[in-house]
């Protein structure tokens, strides 16, 4: 057991694992390094950064001997050395690479110079064998106290996987850019070979053994020249590999047994290989020899080695592939001649064999036809069997006769014919296909005798026909037989697309097919023209073709005249067939497709057929227009056209086509980005897994080869339309999904930026559900008893005003929500609870649907309820009720964090309105002020305004004034200032008594020091104003003329400023007309930093004139608005504003105390003024009804409240229009669930919107201002009885 | 003149059966209304009752509320002129009336 361990190293040892515990446990003291307690604190330090490492930390400690004390991580490069290496002098423990690292220790211990080493080898020895190991590491110096090196430090980690994992896929990169250009398996080999030429420690040595076509062992086809004399001919010799040996090969361990020589070969000599057995050629499974991959001795066989020598061998095999089907290929093309000799002899025997089955084919259907009678689908499938029996049979003839031509068997009987007249028979049985094809077919027919074969003539005839017609799509075909000297000259010409000069050479050659694709059909055997050539021949004539690609083909037949001694046969020599199966061929090809879809689509899925072939369009369609829309084509560029305009399910598609085929068609399918997904499902004639892989290769999802069953296109149809199905509905949900996260990412962000109420609202309207945005959006917050509603946007003005305060129990949705914390989802209120019925009813036409969530605060209680509310029924999916409840809560933090703000400036201003609270008991004038604390501070602030009434007079006095500071102290003398001004009032309104009376109170307050103040008061019976001004901004008047002037009379030093501060002069003193506007302030208003105080009252006159025409109410906010500096106000401000009563011809001004008595009063007052503007009767009327319903309103919602209060109307001629505000200091509080009520107070709402053209109301907490403006002509215009 | 004031004028039917015409005057409002809905119930209501408003000046929310509560309890029937100023809030309210009083004894008949 080891010391006691000194402090520092306790704890690096108890977290240092293994390592930790050992050299804890170490017997330092009996080392030469001595007791842990003697080392230096550095080396100790450098001890515990070590143990406590993950990363693979080695110390080389004591200069001279570099002992070596290592970490849990370092263990496994040491090996079998580990556990002895602790505390082992260096040279000791790495003697094996000692001549690599020796030097560089030696280099830090004698420099101080750290050291980098990347990916350096070192020569590890691990039982006996040296193993190519790399290593990344860098030995840095441990300094001692006094200067020199005590040890080195060095982190290391193994890069040996990485380094040998890049050397190795470089090899395999080499050989596969080498093998991409073989084509013989020779050349792969040569390939393979060449790797091995320059030594490469993975590959010492590479053999290459193949199996010889049948049985027996793989010989040695090539190796590494080096080692090539030293291998056994045949694999068995060098490894008995087991059957079932698998492509994971098997591992010779006695390589130097086997191979003497070897030995003598390389320094490192390899001991083992590795046998895999290559596949290849013509079955992929068959293994036809054996890759040899000697091994590299300095590494072992791991996972990575063994799967670089698979990958290797996968290449190899992969290039014999290649190389074998090319070598197969080019002798395919030599046994071809033998074949076709061959087959010219099979085709006389089959073709014979074929006519007699058909035969019997034919008749009977001819009779099925006969007996079907009107059952047309059957007739059409019997049809299309005769069809295409006719078809084969014509084709068998053909093979027939050519291949008797060919095998010159042949036997023409010619006989002495009229061939003008023969000729012309035989083509008139094209008319009527020409006239349907829109082609003229022109007869120049003269009367010529020569020697033919008629029917081998009909079969020429025919075979040129069917060809003009195929090509040619417009003109016409020419037909002309005449005499040419000692000939006759024979030839059909048309007008269609031509032949290729490349391809007019080897018109004549059998199977020959010129590369076009451009015919009505691409069907076609390839023997007509070389069967016609042979035909002519026959009748000893010659043929010859001219063509002009897109302008025409003629092509010319000479025969020989007939010679006067033959006899001529009869007219009757020709018997027209009942069905010429060239004609019925032909008449296919002009068998238009359907390229439009026949239903509406929506319903079935729709699947295209493109075929070239009007017959197995046909049966395609049969076969699968029972559970899908089929639209078919008959090529790809129609094909592509449709996809583009149709977007079908599934494409089935043919290969061999005209204009574009079936691999230019997916081609250009899976080019068009927006066509790429379209499944396509390749039907072809050409069997066997290459063409399959080819139409993959083209990007076909399924392959089909024909001939084929119904049954299994079904299948192979239904599988693929379903799977496209369904990977459309995920996709369309993926989308969905996306989309959905999305918006609600954008409105999150969106709602994050929001400050207000209103903003929050507007946010949430544009929030799409389904893609559809609210009509509107509404917000209830419980105040108390009751519920304030605010809405945002499109909601009918009146709705707002009966709907803005409803009781906490009233019977509608939004109350009900606040109250049970539960959401409401109305899909239409048609629909929807009876309870609701009689709200929701009358604002039908506003609101159909909606969806109302609970907004809770913090500590989980609902504190209000927003809506989102649709013009129109709607249906919601659970999606998107779950979009909105996502949406609705991010609106709850906002409306949250809104209203939280907006209680914190309602507090300030309220607790000041509170403080400063407004005696509207006057009716001498219109009262209103307003409160703004300075923007930055929430807070009290020393500035007020008053309004005293003089009982028992016609005279009001009102002051604002402004004390030093800010806070509760501020606000406290403001208070007793306040109350010193209306305490003065009440034994004298003059204002030099009351400025006296201030300053006394003002010089017995400290905090009243330099107080200001303003102070007026107003005789309505007089219509005068005195007035007087301690410190204070002069106060404004604005006359009903909306001209303003300052009041700079009556002035005196601040309050308290010097003792015997007093008036310097008498009092102001003015008159004042009716409808006149005072305002007093604070400066507050007209400072702005950087701004002289002139400047500041210039911008209030502007202001303040600009307002003339507003009610006080208005005048006050506006002004606010109008004079707040970019930042907001940095000081408080008070404004008060009065109007002056009575009327002028534009003006009119009444205030009356709160009582429904009043309303026939200021009606009698207020019709006069009316009219003397000359308005018509019905507009006096209507103006007169819409203010006193109004003002009924103003005064009902105001009686609420204890306190005497005043009702107020201003209203205004404008140039065109008319505008009558009504005020008051109420809030229009609901009764609780008053049905009833809120039904009463409907009808003057609606009076007052359907009179007046536009109603405008503003809520604040100071009261309500209903103004109502009337254009002037309105009433003209509008005939009598009209309802708006 | 600072009250709401109206009169009422009955005009009996010359038959049995014939309506009893009202010929009312002068304002009605939410000061009145009350009472003019009493002064009519006063009228009996044997006979249909036409309220002939051609010459009311003045009829607000309060009052076109007692006139629907009066159509609903009698038969009667209204007669605001084409060229009633009226006339439009009348429409507003929805009150059913007649332009004439023959059209109104013509609907009671």
């Amino acid at each position: 057991m080891g010391e006691d361990l000194p402090a520092d190293l306790a704890e690096a040892v108890a977290l240092g694992g293994e390592m930790g515990r050992r050299f804890g446990e170490y017997d330092w003291a009996s080392h030469p390094l001595g007791p842990l307690s003697g080392w230096s604190p550095a080396m100790r330090a450098t001890v515990a950064v070590a143990l406590t490492s993950r990363f693979p930390i080695v110390l080389w400690l004591d200069p001279r001997q570099l002992y070596l004390v290592y970490n849990d991580a370092y263990v496994p490069m040491l090996g079998e050395r580990h556990p002895a290496a602790l505390g082992t002098p260096g040279r000791q423990v790495w003697w094996d690479i000692w001549d690599s690292i020796g030097g560089m220790l030696d280099g830090v211990v004698a420099t101080g110079k750290a050291t980098w080493s990347a990916d350096l080898l070192l020569p590890l020895v691990t039982a006996d064998n040296p193993q190519e190991r790399y290593f990344t590491f860098s030995y840095s110096p441990i300094v001692m106290a006094d200067g020199h090196v005590g040890g080195i430090f060095c982190a290391v980690t193994e890069t040996t996987e990485r380094v040998l994992g890049e050397r190795r896929l470089h090899i395999l990169n080499t050989l596969a850019s080498t093998l991409v250009e073989t084509q013989s398996v020779d050349d792969a080999v040569r390939a393979v070979l060449d790797l091995g030429a320059k030594p490469l420690p993975d590959l010492p040595f590479v053999a290459l053994y193949v199996r010889e076509e049948r049985a027996g062992s793989a010989r040695l086809r090539a190796a590494t020249p080096r080692v090539a004399d030293l291998l056994p001919a045949t694999l068995d010799d060098l490894a008995a590999l087991p059957a079932d040996v698998g492509q994971r090969g098997a591992v010779v361990d006695d390589l130097l047994e086997r191979l003497p020589g070897l030995a003598s070969v390389f320094v490192h000599s390899p001991r083992q290989a590795l046998v895999l057995p290559t596949a290849g050629g013509v079955g992929k499974d068959e293994v036809v020899g054996a890759l040899v991959v000697a091994l590299n001795p300095l590494r072992p066989l791991d996972d990575q080695y063994r799967g670089f020598c698979s990958l290797l061998r996968d290449q190899v095999s992969a290039a014999f592939a290649a190389a074998g089907s090319y070598e197969r290929e080019r002798r395919r093309g030599d046994a071809l001649a033998e074949l076709d000799r061959a087959k010219t002899a099979f085709l006389t025997n089959v073709s014979h064999e074929f006519r007699t089955p058909l035969t019997l084919l034919l008749g009977p259907v001819e009779d099925a036809i006969a007996q079907a009678g009107g059952d047309e689908d059957q007739v059409a499938r019997l049809r299309t069997v005769q069809r295409n029996a006719g078809r084969l049979l014509r084709l068998v003839n053909s093979l027939l006769d050519f291949s008797r031509t060919e095998a010159g068997r042949a036997q023409a009987e010619r006989v002495r014919v009229d061939l003008g007249a023969l000729t012309e028979q035989i083509v008139s049985s094209f008319s009527e296909l020409c006239d349907r094809a829109g082609l003229d077919l022109v007869l120049r027919c003269a009367s010529v005798d020569a020697e033919v074969d008629v029917r081998m003539w009909e079969t020429i005839v025919l075979n040129l026909l069917s060809n003009a017609v195929k090509f040619t799509f417009a003109g016409s075909i020419t037909v002309e037989v005449a005499p040419d000297g000692e000939r006759v000259r024979v030839s059909v010409a048309d007008t269609g697309i031509g032949i290729s000069e490349g391809d007019l050479p080897h018109l004549f050659d059998r199977f020959y097919r010129a590369g076009n694709n451009r015919g009505r059909t691409v069907e076609g055997s390839g023997i007509g023209l070389a069967l016609v050539r042979s035909l002519v021949e026959l009748q000893a004539g010659g043929i010859e073709v001219a063509s002009e690609v897109d302008r025409g083909t003629t092509v010319t037949i000479t025969l020989p005249a007939a010679t006067a001694e033959s006899a001529l046969a009869g007219h009757q020599v020709w018997t027209a067939p009942v069905t010429n199966p060239y004609v019925a061929e032909a008449s296919q090809w002009l068998d238009a497709p359907e390229s439009e879809p026949a239903h509406e689509p929506g319903g079935r899925d729709l699947v295209f057929v493109v075929d070239d072939n009007a017959d197995m369009r046909q049966h395609l369609r049969r076969v699968l227009s029972g559970r899908w829309e089929v639209v078919t084509y008959a090529d790809g560029e129609a094909a592509l056209e449709g996809v583009r305009r149709h977007r079908p399910a599934l494409v089935i598609t043919d290969v061999m086509m005209p204009k574009l085929d079936g691999f230019g068609f997916v081609g250009a399918l899976r080019a068009d980005p927006d066509l790429a997904s379209t499944p396509v499902l390749m039907l072809s004639a050409r069997a066997g897994l290459e063409s399959a892989g080819e139409g993959f290769a083209h990007g076909a999802d399924d392959y089909l080869p024909k001939p084929f069953t119904s049954a299994d296109l079904l299948a192979r149809v239904t599988a693929r339309v379903n799977a496209v199905a369904r990977e459309r509905a995920a996709r369309a949900r993926d989308d969905e999904d996306s989309r959905h996260v999305a918006r609600v990412a954008e409105f999150q962000v969106a709602m994050g930026s929001v400050t207000s109420i209103a903003e929050a609202l507007t946010t949430l309207i544009a929030f799409p559900v389904a893609g559809q945005e609210a009509t509107a959006a509404a917000l209830g917050v419980r105040e108390d008893s009751r519920i304030r509603i605010t809405y945002e946007g499109q909601m009918l003005p009146e709705l707002q005003d009966r709907y803005h305060v409803v009781g906490a129990e009233s019977p509608i949705p939004l109350a009900d929500v606040i109250r049970t914390g539960t959401p409401i989802v109305i899909t239409d209120i048609a629909d929807a609870d009876p309870r609701y019925q009689w709200t929701l009813s009358d604002s039908e036409d506003s609101v159909r649907a909606l969806v109302i969530h609970p907004i809770r605060d913090a500590l989980g209680e609902v504190i209000a309820a927003a809506a989102l509310l649709w013009s129109h029924p709607r249906s919601f999916a659970p999606a998107d009720l779950e979009a909105i409840r996502v949406a609705m809560l991010t609106t709850a933090t906002t409306v949250n964090r809104a209203l939280a703000a907006e209680r914190e400036h309602r507090i300030a201003v309220g607790f000041q309105e509170q403080l400063l609270r407004l005696d509207r008991g006057s009716t001498a004038a219109v009262i209103a002020a307003v409160y703004e604390p300075a923007a930055e501070a929430m807070r009290v602030g020393g500035d007020w305004y008053q309004a005293t009434p003089v009982p028992d007079s016609t005279k009001l006095c009102v002051s604002v004034g402004d004390v030093v500071g800010h806070g509760l102290p501020a606000a406290t003398v403001m208070s007793t200032l306040r109350a010193a001004t209306a305490a003065a009032t009440v034994t004298d309104t003059d204002p030099a008594a009351v400025l006296s009376v201030l300053q006394r109170c003002a010089a017995a307050e400290p905090g009243a020091h330099c107080a200001t103040v303003a102070y007026a008061v107003l005789d309505a019976a007089t219509h005068t104003l005195g007035y007087a001004c301690a410190g204070h901004p002069y106060p404004l008047v604005v006359l009903p003329d909306g001209t303003s002037r300052y009041l700079k009379d009556g002035r005196q030093m601040p309050l308290a400023a010097s003792s015997g501060n007093a008036l310097t002069g008498p009092p102001g003193h003015i008159e004042l007309p009716p409808a006149s506007l005072v305002l007093l302030y604070t400066d507050g208003l007209i400072e702005r930093r950087g701004e002289s105080l002139d400047a500041g009252f210039a911008r209030l006159a502007e202001a303040a004139e600009a307002c003339a025409t507003l009610p006080a109410g208005a005048v006050c906010d506006e002004l606010l608005r109008r004079m707040a500096p970019a930042r907001g106000y940095t000081d408080d401000v008070a404004i008060l504003a009065i109007r002056t009563t009575g009327a002028t011809p534009d003006r009119f001004v009444a205030c009356v105390p709160a009582d429904i008595h009043q309303v026939p009063v200021v009606r009698q007052r207020m019709r006069p003024w009316l009219r003397d503007m000359d308005l018509p009767d019905d507009l006096v009327y209507d103006v007169l009804l819409s203010t006193c319903e109004a003002l009924a309103n103003a005064i009902e919602h105001g009686s609420g409240s204890a306190r005497a209060t005043t009702v107020s109307v201003e209203g205004a001629a404008l140039d065109d229009s008319l505008s009558v505000t009504v005020s008051d200091s109420g809030q229009w509080t609901a009764d609780s669930s008053a049905s009833r009520h809120i039904a009463l107070r409907g009808r003057g709402l609606t009076l007052m919107n359907g009179l007046a053209d536009h109603v405008d109301t503003v809520r604040t907490a100071r009261g309500t201002r209903v103004t109502m403006t009337y254009r002037r002509s309105a009433a003209q215009e509008a005939p009598h009885g009209a309802t708006p | 003149m600072t009250e709401a004031g109206y009169t009422l004028t009955v005009t009996p039917g010359d038959v049995d059966d014939a309506p009893a015409v009202v010929a009312v005057t002068g304002e009605i409002d939410i000061t009145n209304a009350s009472d003019f809905a009493g002064s009519v119930e006063e009228i009996p209501s044997t006979r249909p009752t036409i309220l002939d408003f051609s010459d009311v000046r003045y009829l607000d929310s309060a009052g076109f509320a007692a006139l629907s509560d009066i159509l609903a309890a009698r038969k009667a029937a209204i007669v605001i002129p084409v060229s009633s100023p009226v006339r439009r809030a009348a429409a507003l309210m929805s009150l059913p009336h007649h332009a004439t009083v023959d059209a109104a004894r013509d609907a009671l008949a």
